[in-house]
């Protein structure tokens, strides 16, 4: 319970880091990985996310999630979020708390990646029990051209188990140039270790779309346990962030 | 007065060479961080108060897009495609404007990566733009109100490293190197699109400045269509729009922010002359754009004081009498400055009549037509001015009320639009120099008849309805003083006929 | 006595403006067509070309720029061109689209560069008139033209 409460955490919370811009790409906006890229200090941002996750062999799993991000100096923010799951319909698992600080270590140039460390803390609250976990996630982006960006994510979580990694490849570039400037397409591909230390592959494609100045919508499939029979899943999701 | 001219421009020549003063020993430590620094607007129930007027908002969207494209196009090596594929390119999104701002880093990644101290004062300097409009925009907030809303922007602004100064700089120098001039010369179409673009960025405070709310759609709908058909593609234009030319109210009440505007656009000029000089390395282009955004910033100034510092210089701070709000220009004085399509003038003094104007900024007008705003004495000078100018006009006048300003607009024939129904104006033609009491509008027939129970001179007169007072003509006023001095730019059509 | 000339000179020039329209525009502005200085009205000869329609008065530099910005005009338009009579300009009309002009006025236009354009694209009441200004003003080759040869000539000078 304690791993999927904390994969759930991973997949479900949003963490807008530019609500206002949809170029800025941003954990499970709608995919897992994000750009190294931090809100602007004094920013703040509330976000809502829903996901539905159909697995082979299980029943639907609703999600819903919100959090609030401060842009609390330059280059970093923090996050406050409350996650909570429908697996059985919202009676017994009132969510998971987390809590997150990301910072941007340096900006990308000609000659080097963009680079940032997430540290996150995630602990289920209400009638179910579990533990508490803690992870960091370094996360590198680099414009390799032709509008496209290219991310990567490395992550390791500590739980009561042994440590669990986990790579993510993202891409991102805009849609509709010259003509739009309102969608960004993200892509992203990568390997986890699951609560058996198993690896487990995950694909999703995505759309960010700005809705107004201060609101962006996001959109997307996630393809996860690819590999393990028992352990695949379509997870759907959409969301919305707005800056005030 | 012609020796005057000949010490000035003699004091030019030899000042606009850099001395070893004009170049710092080292920059600023931010120009050159690996940081990003991203710092968010002031918020507030002002944000995104322009997009309470959609075609206005989306054509200042679509200017950053212009920009981005341009520079990316110079950044990865395609300036030759520059005044043809890019231009179309950028001209598809003028004509077919965002809904959304637009982050022009994700279109111009190579050029902001490259020059991203360039890109960090351009977008603080952006969002002043954009917070200043949003609170001239506000719905429910005073004037006073947006007045001091706007020193606080200037404030949050200045607290920054990379905030430009509010200064006035003498656009003279900084538009005299080496490499100046070479952008307007290779790429005239795409480089029109940029003065185009900070046209609108200028002219429209004054659209919004003290003005009825009700009455900006109407504006610009004169504006915006000026904008689209010819200033983004005036190629004649022979210096880049200053903000006292295009919007001389707001300038005069918010001098510093006008300052910063015209040393950014300035500073995007001469960026956009090393750019396109051939013979720089990719090495000493950057080292240059270092330099250039080190002239304008506040804090090479800190200390100097406006109105003060040798002329043609660095640090020269003087401005035009009646202006503080604009530096001085190729051959301008303290006392007369010239204006590209309106000629030589004094600032100090009305546009039409030469009489000096108010500074009570609740009287006397502006008329914007043509590309230009100037301030006039009077209600008489405006509607002259206007009739003498080709196309539509918006004419902003004071009443006798301070929170009713009138707005009038014409169409090509000269006849006038209220956004005052029961407007009525004072015509007794005087002598000149006391025009602005015999020439005035009125927001009703009582506040008129009030006027002339206070001035018994002028018992008698009838009050005259719009169409009336549109349909008069004042002649040329005696006290007109002509500043006979040629042009200091070269001259759109002398070779051709 | 300084009074009295004072009030007489302001009553004149408010009747000028009420009866003589070839006023010109106050302000110092520049040619809307050829972008070079207006060029003033002096004791011995006219110079200012004003065109008017509806509530507008724009001034010119010479008939040339008139009738090369003439789109710009909307309606009927009265031009004021200024003769070689001071004070006494030629009446040039476009009414419904059609310009007519004086019967005998003849036109010069003969400038090669836009610097010259107000001495040598102007009206003349007279062949003779004519005549007399381009031998007093040295004009090569002076082509004395009617009002549809002068227009022609400008359609041809900004076809090339």
């Amino acid at each position: 319970m304690r791993v999927k409460a904390f994969t759930l955490a991973l997949s479900m919370v949003p963490a807008l880091v530019i609500a206002t811009d949809h170029n800025n790409v941003d954990a499970n906006r709608p995919l897992r990985f994000e750009d190294a890229s931090t809100i602007a200090f004094g920013e703040r941002t509330f976000e809502f996310g829903v996901n539905a996750m159909i697995g082979r062999r299980n029943q639907p799993v609703y999600g819903l999630g919100t959090e609030f991000k401060y842009g609390v100096g330059v280059d970093q923010e923090f996050g406050l979020g409350i996650e909570s799951e429908s697996a059985d319909g919202f009676r017994n698992n009132l969510g998971h708390l987390e809590v997150r600080y990301l910072r941007q270590l340096r900006r990308d140039t000609e000659g080097a990646p963009a680079l940032a460390i997430g540290i996150q803390f995630a602990t289920p609250y209400g009638n179910q029990g579990g533990d508490p976990e803690f992870g960091l996630r370094g996360i590198a982006s680099h414009y390799v051209g032709n509008y496209n960006w290219l991310h990567f994510n490395a992550d390791v979580t500590f739980g009561n188990n042994e440590p669990r990694l986990g790579f993510l490849f993202g891409l991102s570039r805009p849609l509709g140039y010259p003509r739009d400037f309102s969608q960004t397409l993200v892509m992203e591909a990568g390997l986890e270790q699951d609560e058996n230390r198993q690896w487990n592959a995950i694909a999703g494609i995505g759309i960010r779309q700005q809705l107004s100045p201060r609101a962006v919508i996001d959109y997307g499939v996630l393809l996860q346990g690819m590999g393990q029979s028992e352990k695949q899943s379509v997870a759907l999701k959409f969301g919305y962030g707005v800056s005030f | 007065m012609l020796t005057t001219m000949i010490v000035v421009t003699a004091v030019a020549v030899a000042t606009t060479q850099q001395s070893s003063a004009d170049r710092p020993a080292t920059l600023p430590a931010w120009m050159r961080s690996q940081t990003a620094r991203h710092i968010d607007y002031r918020r507030g129930s002002d944000n995104w108060a322009i997009l309470g007027l959609e075609p206005f908002a989306r054509d200042m969207f679509a200017t950053g897009v212009g920009h981005a494209m341009a520079y990316e196009a110079l950044a990865t090596g395609h300036s030759a495609s520059l005044e043809t594929e890019v231009f179309d390119r950028i001209n598809t999104v003028l004509k077919n404007p965002p809904l959304q701002p637009v982050d022009e880093y994700a279109v111009s990644p190579t050029f902001s990566r490259r020059y991203f101290a360039l890109e960090q004062v351009f977008e603080w300097s952006h969002t002043l733009h954009f917070q200043t409009i949003d609170v001239l925009m506000h719905p429910g907030w005073s004037d006073q109100r947006k007045d001091e809303e706007i020193e606080k922007l200037w404030k949050i602004y200045s607290a920054q490293p990379y905030a430009l100064s509010g200064l006035p700089m003498n656009m003279e120098y900084l538009d005299g190197f080496e490499f100046s001039g070479e952008f307007r010369t290779r790429y005239p179409k795409v480089n029109a699109l940029f003065w185009g673009y900070h046209w609108l960025q200028t002219v429209n405070y004054d659209m919004f400045y003290r003005v009825p709310r009700n009455t900006f759609a109407s504006q610009y709908e004169v504006i915006g269509d000026r904008y689209h058909t010819t200033e983004l593609y005036n190629t004649r234009r022979e210096f880049m729009p200053m903000t006292a030319e295009t919007s001389p109210r707001f300038a005069k009440r918010f001098p510093e922010i006008a300052n910063s505007f015209d040393n950014l656009h300035m500073l995007h000029d001469n960026v956009n002359d090393i750019l396109a000089a051939p013979g720089l390395s990719q090495g000493e282009k950057q080292r240059e754009i270092e330099l250039a955004i080190w002239r304008v910033l506040a804090t090479t100034h800190i200390g100097e004081t406006a109105g003060e510092g040798q002329p043609v210089s660095l640090h020269d701070h003087r401005y035009s009498m009646g202006m503080p709000g604009m530096g001085m220009m190729k051959g301008s004085d303290e006392e007369v400055m010239y204006m590209p399509g309106m000629g030589w003038m004094n600032m100090s003094e009305c546009g039409h009549c030469s009489m000096s104007l108010s500074q009570n900024a609740n009287a006397g007008a502006t008329v914007t037509a043509d590309g230009w705003t100037m301030a006039v004495r009077c209600a008489l000078c405006a509607r002259d001015m206007a009739a003498q100018t080709l196309g539509r006009a918006i004419i902003r006048s004071a009443t006798e009320n301070p929170d009713q300003m009138l707005v009038l607009i014409s169409d090509e024939l000269g006849n006038w639009t209220s956004n005052i129904p029961t407007v009525v104006f004072l015509e007794y033609m005087d002598e000149h120099p006391s025009c602005n009491r015999w020439s005035k509008a009125f927001s009703s027939l009582d506040a008129f008849h009030a006027y002339l129970r206070e001035r018994p001179e002028y018992a008698g007169a009838e009050p005259l309805t719009l169409e009336e007072w549109a349909s008069r003509n004042g002649g040329e006023p005696e006290t007109y003083k002509r500043i006979d001095r040629p042009s200091p730019y070269q001259r759109s059509r002398e070779g051709q006929p | 006595m300084k009074n009295i000339i004072k009030t007489i000179s302001i009553f004149m020039i408010a009747l000028g403006a009420i009866f003589t329209p070839t006023i010109a525009g106050a302000h110092d502005a520049d040619c809307p067509y050829c972008k070079l200085k207006l060029v003033q009205n002096t004791d011995a000869m006219d110079n200012e070309v004003v065109v008017k329609f509806g509530n507008k008065k724009i001034e010119y530099r010479c008939m040339f720029c008139v009738f090369a910005d003439q789109h710009k005009f909307v309606g009927d338009v009265v031009v004021y061109a200024p003769s070689e009579k001071v004070g006494e300009p030629i009446i040039v009309k476009r009414t419904s689209g059609q310009w007519t002009a004086p019967a005998g006025t003849v036109f010069l236009n003969a400038f090669t560069s836009h610097q010259q354009c107000a001495g040598l694209s102007r009206a003349f009441t007279s062949r003779a008139a004519f005549d007399n200004y381009a031998r007093r003003n040295n004009v090569s080759n002076p082509k004395p033209l009617t009002l549809a040869q002068f227009m022609q000539a400008v359609k041809e000078a900004l076809a090339d």
